[in-house]
C-alpha cells in the first residue's frame, strides 16, 4: 500500500514537473521577444521602410485573402451544412486538407496549377494574366492555407442550428433564401465572425506557402513574416520590431476569441430555457 | 374549412387519418404519445411529406402524396405553433411577430399596427422589447401564437400548446388560448394526450390510436358512446362489449362479455353492444350485496384517485374481471377504509348501464 501510494506520488510529481517544462518553453520565446523592444522603439521603429511596406502589404494582402475566403467559403459553408450527396465526404476531407498540408507543398502545388505551364496558368497567360511572384498570388497562397479554417468554423455552426427555428421560419412563410438569410446567418454569426477571424490569424502569419509561390519581393509579396525572417539576416532590430507587432496581434485575437460568445445563439437559448 | 385525407407509412408504422375542420371551429385531436400527432400536424403544415392523399383549405389543394408535387410549408396559409414555441432567440418578441409579415415583403407602420394588435390579443403587448430568453414559458409560448395569427392562418395547429408548462401557467395560458381561438376565424387543429384540454377546447374530437382515427365526434358523442377502451378511459367511464344472450319479459336482457354477464335494460335487436357504466353508478360494497337487477364484480383494490380540485370524491379502481371503476365520495372511503388491496365488491344497477351499438 504504501509502496503504490509512493509511486502516484512519484508519478504526479513527474507529471507536474513536465507540465511545467512545456509552460516555459512555451513562453520563452515570447519573453525573448518582449524583453528586447520597450514599446517606445517599438513604436519609433514602425516608420522605416522594410517594416511599413511589409506591414502594408500584409494587411492588403490578409484582408484581401479573408474577404475572398468569406465570399466562397459561406456558400460552401452552407453547402455541407445543409445538405447531403454523394462525394460529400471525398469533399470535406479535401476541404480541410490544407490544415495538415506542409505550406511549402501547397506553394509548389499553386505553381504548378497557375503557373506559367501549369494547369489553369496556361489558360490565363493567353489573356495575358500572371500569377506567380505577384500580390495576387500572395493572397492565393492565403486563401489556400487559411479557407478550411473558415469553412469548418462555419460548417460546424449552421449544423448546430436546431431545425425547429428553421420549421417555425417555414411555417411563417419565409422562402429558403429568407431562411437563409434571417435565421441561419444571425444563429451563425459568432461562428462566422470566429472563423473569419481564426482564417484572417492564419492569412497573416502565412510564410511557406507564400514565399515557394509568390516569392519575396520587398513591397510586392514580401509579407511581414517573411520580412521578419528576411530582416534576421541584415538588421535585427527590424525584424524584432515586426516580430513583436505579429506577436501582438495574435494575442489580440487570442483574448478576442475567448471573450466573444463563440457558441451558436440557439445554443445558449437552449440552455437558458433548460434553467426554467 | 379543410378537408384532409392522408397516407403516410413508414417501417413499423403506417399514418391514416381522415379529417374535416370548419373554418372558426376546433378539431382536438387526442392520443397517446407516439400515436402519431405530432406526424399529422407535420404533414398538414407541409413540413413533412405523406405517400398519399390530399389536403383541401378554403378550395386551395396542398395535395401531399406522388399524385400531386407537394406544396411547401412557406407557400401554405397554415399557421403551427409546436410543443415549444421555438421563437427565434435573436429577435425581440415584436420582431419575432413580425417576422413572417416582413417574409412577405411587408414594411413600415403597416407592420407596427399588425404586430401591436396580435401581442394585445394574446396579452403581451408589454413584452414586445424582450428577447424570447427574458420571457417565462407561458409568455413565450403566447409570442408563438401571436407570430402564427398575425399572418391569419386559414389552418391553425397547435401542437401540444400547454404540455411544456407548469400547472400555474398552464391554467392562465388556457384561459388565453380558449378566449383567442373562440374569436379566431381559421380552422383549429389542437393536439393533445390530455383529455381535459380535449373536452375543453375540441368542438369536435378525434381520436388517433396507433396511427388510426378510431373515432370522431362531439365531446358528448365521445362521452356517451365510446367505442375504443382508449376513448373510455380518456373519458374516464367503463366500457365493456359483448353479444346480447337472454332476455326476460320484464325488459330486462343479458349481456355475455368474454369475462362476465352483464344485467342490463333491454335495448331491443340481437347484436352486439357496447355497455357503458358511469363510474358514479358503481356502489362498492365490503360484504356482498342483495339484489335481483344489479351486476356486482369482486377484487381487490388498486388505486385510488382523488378527483379535483378537492378530492371530495375519489376514483376506485377495482381489479375485478373484467376491471371496473367506481367514484364514491371521500367520505365513504373513510367510513370503509378503502385502500389498494382491499377486496370489495363493486355492484351497478341494470337501470345504471347504457347500452348502444
Amino acid at each position: 500500500m504504501a509502496k503504490g501510494r509512493l509511486k502516484n506520488h512519484a508519478v504526479e510529481t513527474i507529471g507536474r514537473l513536465a507540465a511545467g517544462v512545456m509552460v516555459v518553453f512555451l513562453i520563452l520565446p515570447l519573453a525573448g521577444l518582449l524583453v528586447r523592444v520597450s514599446p517606445r522603439a517599438l513604436v519609433a521603429r514602425l516608420g522605416q521602410p522594410v517594416v511599413l511596406d511589409a506591414l502594408r502589404l500584409s494587411l492588403l494582402t490578409s484582408l484581401g485573402s479573408t474577404a475572398v475566403v468569406v465570399t466562397f467559403g459561406l456558400p460552401l459553408a452552407t453547402l455541407l451544412a445543409t445538405r447531403s450527396f454523394r462525394g460529400k465526404r471525398l469533399i470535406e476531407t479535401l476541404v480541410d486538407l490544407p490544415m495538415v498540408l506542409p505550406p511549402t507543398v501547397a506553394g509548389v502545388g499553386l505553381l504548378l496549377a497557375f503557373g506559367r505551364t501549369g494547369l489553369l496558368g496556361g489558360v490565363l497567360s493567353v489573356f495575358g494574366v500572371t500569377i506567380p511572384f505577384t500580390t495576387a498570388a500572395v493572397v492565393l497562397a492565403q486563401t489556400f492555407v487559411a479557407a478550411p479554417f473558415f469553412v469548418a468554423a462555419v460548417t460546424a455552426g449552421l449544423s448546430e442550428i436546431e431545425p425547429r427555428y428553421l420549421d417555425a421560419a417555414a411555417t411563417l412563410r419565409a422562402s429558403p433564401a429568407t431562411r437563409f438569410f434571417r435565421v441561419m446567418l444571425p444563429l451563425a454569426l459568432p461562428s462566422v465572425v470566429a472563423g473569419a477571424a481564426i482564417s484572417w490569424a492564419r492569412a497573416l502569419g502565412e510564410s511557406g506557402a507564400t514565399i515557394t509561390f509568390a516569392g519575396n519581393l520587398p513591397g510586392v509579396t514580401q509579407t511581414m513574416p517573411l520580412a521578419v525572417y528576411m530582416a534576421l539576416q541584415s538588421y535585427l532590430e527590424a525584424s524584432v520590431t515586426l516580430a513583436v507587432l505579429l506577436l501582438a496581434v495574435s494575442c489580440a485575437l487570442l483574448f478576442a476569441f475567448r471573450s466573444l460568445p463563440l457558441r451558436p445563439l440557439s445554443r445558449r437559448n437552449r440552455a437558458a430555457s433548460l434553467d426554467r | 374549412m379543410l378537408r384532409a385525407s392522408i397516407v403516410r407509412n413508414r417501417p413499423g408504422f403506417r399514418l391514416e387519418a381522415e379529417l374535416a375542420v370548419d373554418r372558426a371551429s376546433t378539431l382536438v385531436v387526442v392520443g397517446e404519445n407516439g400515436a402519431g400527432k405530432t406526424t399529422l400536424l407535420r404533414v398538414l403544415a407541409g413540413l413533412e411529406s405523406a405517400d398519399a392523399g390530399e389536403i383541401v383549405l378554403d378550395e386551395q389543394v396542398y395535395g401531399s402524396g406522388s399524385a400531386r408535387p407537394m406544396v411547401p410549408a412557406w407557400q401554405r396559409n397554415v399557421g403551427y405553433v409546436g410543443q415549444d414555441a421555438a421563437l427565434f432567440p435573436h429577435l425581440t418578441a415584436f420582431e419575432n411577430v413580425a417576422f413572417g409579415l416582413r417574409a412577405q415583403g411587408l414594411r413600415g407602420r403597416w407592420i407596427r399596427t399588425r404586430v401591436g394588435e396580435a401581442l394585445d390579443r394574446l396579452t403581451v403587448a408589454g413584452l414586445a422589447k424582450r428577447r424570447p430568453h427574458e420571457l417565462s414559458g407561458g409568455e413565450r409560448q403566447r409570442v408563438a401564437l401571436a407570430r402564427a395569427l398575425v399572418l391569419e392562418p386559414a389552418l391553425l395547429l397547435l401542437d401540444e400548446p400547454l404540455s411544456g408548462l407548469d400547472v400555474q401557467t398552464q391554467r392562465t395560458t388556457r384561459g388565453v388560448l380558449r378566449h383567442v381561438l373562440a374569436e379566431a376565424r381559421c380552422a383549429t387543429i389542437y393536439v393533445t394526450h390530455a383529455a381535459s384540454e380535449a373536452v375543453m377546447f375540441g368542438d369536435r374530437i378525434a381520436v388517433l390510436e396507433a396511427g388510426q382515427v378510431t373515432q370522431q365526434g362531439t365531446r358528448d358523442d365521445l362521452l356517451r358512446h365510446p367505442r375504443t377502451p382508449y376513448v373510455a378511459d380518456l373519458m374516464g367511464v367503463n366500457l365493456y362489449r359483448g353479444t346480447l344472450a337472454y332476455r326476460d319479459f320484464a325488459g330486462l336482457a343479458e349481456v355475455q362479455t368474454t369475462e362476465a354477464t352483464l344485467s342490463v335494460v333491454d335495448p331491443g335487436g340481437d347484436e352486439d353492444v357496447f355497455v357503458l357504466v358511469i363510474p358514479r353508478e358503481v356502489t362498492l360494497f365490503l360484504e356482498r350485496p342483495e339484489g335481483s337487477a344489479l351486476n356486482t364484480f369482486y377484487g381487490p383494490i388498486a388505486e385510488l384517485t382523488p378527483e379535483p380540485p378537492f378530492g371530495e370524491r375519489v376514483r376506485v379502481a377495482v381489479d375485478s374481471t373484467p376491471p371496473i371503476v367506481a367514484e364514491v365520495t371521500r367520505h365513504a372511503v373513510e367510513t370503509m377504509g378503502l385502500k389498494p388491496g382491499q377486496p370489495v365488491f363493486a355492484s351497478f344497477k341494470a337501470s345504471g348501464v347504457f347500452t348502444y351499438r
